[in-house]
């Protein structure tokens, strides 16, 4: 008998389907995500024979992503480890030009109405990068701190990026952006004299939704707290 | 709006499985879809119809199955019902120590013919 809507008819095919008066139902339990999650996995493989390590970066649109990444470059420059960059907007090659003025290769994604990245597009954009072996990539993602939670990119590594000019029950709010990232940058600190943002706070929930989460308090302007997250960053393979 | 994207995904599995079939038209989707998982109903049901044109689906009623979200806590050794990933146990108040059900996002099955 159909046990998906109780109706019983006995099953006779294969594709478990049978004839329900003008329809029939065709049971199918597939996951949603699957063509996004195999893309995902196929990159993950790629990334792993190269042993190139990728995060993926996710904030709110303004909260210092690409500041925080041209920081992050030139300090990271003339160290052993080639870099890359993935940057993704909605429009606009704004961003791929300010990481190209560091001398790092970037290659940029528009992704028009969507908003957030994609295991097909980030697959394209890392062959088109073709990262050497050892490489640290990053990918900067749509601002945007609810969709891009939900695509796996084929990363190693997530990192949520919250300002201290937004406010400080965000990870309240987004909870999903803070429960799966690996890592917690706390940006523009050096505007904390001028804000009544509640560090502990918003530290506090994050780690509720996440209890081992390691969060760096720091300022990419000034370079304040910046050595942690550089130390963090060498140790991703 | 990342429905938009998960609507196209869900009438592209629709699409393809009724043509597995030989069915020539989709009347009816099913849809499980987990509380945590970052899905809003009404978004989706908004999306759905825009992401079935031109298809096999195009028409089709869709039908969204909510599924409950259980969190798991180690101290109590119980399950407990979240609404939210802030939700906490029942009996000590703690947070979740693992997710047990609700991130669920599945095609559960068509109604073709």
């Amino acid at each position: 008998m159909c046990d998906e809507c109780g109706c019983g008819q006995i099953q006779t095919s294969d594709d478990h389907s049978h004839d329900h008066g003008e329809t029939r139902v065709v049971e199918i339990r597939q996951n949603v995500r699957a063509a996004n999650d195999a893309l995902a996995a196929q990159n993950r493989n790629w990334l792993r024979a190269r042993e190139v390590a990728v995060v993926n970066l996710i904030s709110s649109p303004g909260a210092g992503k690409t500041t925080l990444l041209e920081r992050t470059l030139r300090e990271l420059q003339g160290g052993d480890r080639p870099l890359a960059v993935v940057e993704g907007d909605q429009q606009t090659d704004n961003d791929a030009r300010r990481i190209a003025a560091t001398g790092v290769a970037v290659v940029q994604i528009n992704t028009g109405s969507a908003c957030h990245l994609n295991a097909h597009q980030v697959g394209h954009a890392l062959q088109d990068l073709d990262p050497p072996a050892g490489a640290l990539v990053f990918v900067e993602n749509v601002g945007n701190l609810i969709c891009p939670a939900g695509f796996d990119l084929g990363q190693g590594a997530d990192v949520t990026v919250l300002s201290v000019t937004e406010g400080d029950d965000k990870p309240e709010k987004y909870p999903e952006a803070f429960h799966k990232a690996d890592a917690m940058v706390l940006s523009k600190i050096d505007l904390l004299p001028h804000l009544d943002f509640d560090v502990e706070r918003a530290e506090r929930f994050a780690r509720a939704l996440n209890p081992n989460l390691p969060i760096f308090r720091l300022s990419a302007k000034t370079g304040d707290g910046l050595q942690g997250w550089l130390d963090w960053l060498a140790k991703l393979t | 709006m990342h429905e938009l994207s998960i609507a196209q995904a869900i009438v592209e599995v629709a699409d393809s499985e009724a043509r597995k079939v030989g069915a020539t038209r989709v009347a009816r989707v099913v849809v499980d879809v987990g509380g945590l998982s970052g899905i809003v109903a009404d978004s989706l049901e908004f999306c759905f119809p825009m992401a079935c044109k031109g298809t096999l689906v195009e028409g089709a009623e869709l039908c969204i199955e909510p599924i409950e979200a259980r969190g798991w806590c180690d101290t109590c050794d119980q399950e407990f019902a979240m609404r939210d990933l802030l939700d906490t146990c029942s009996r000590c108040g703690g947070f979740a120590n693992a997710i047990r059900a609700g991130q669920e996002l599945a095609v559960r099955t068509i109604d073709v013919e």
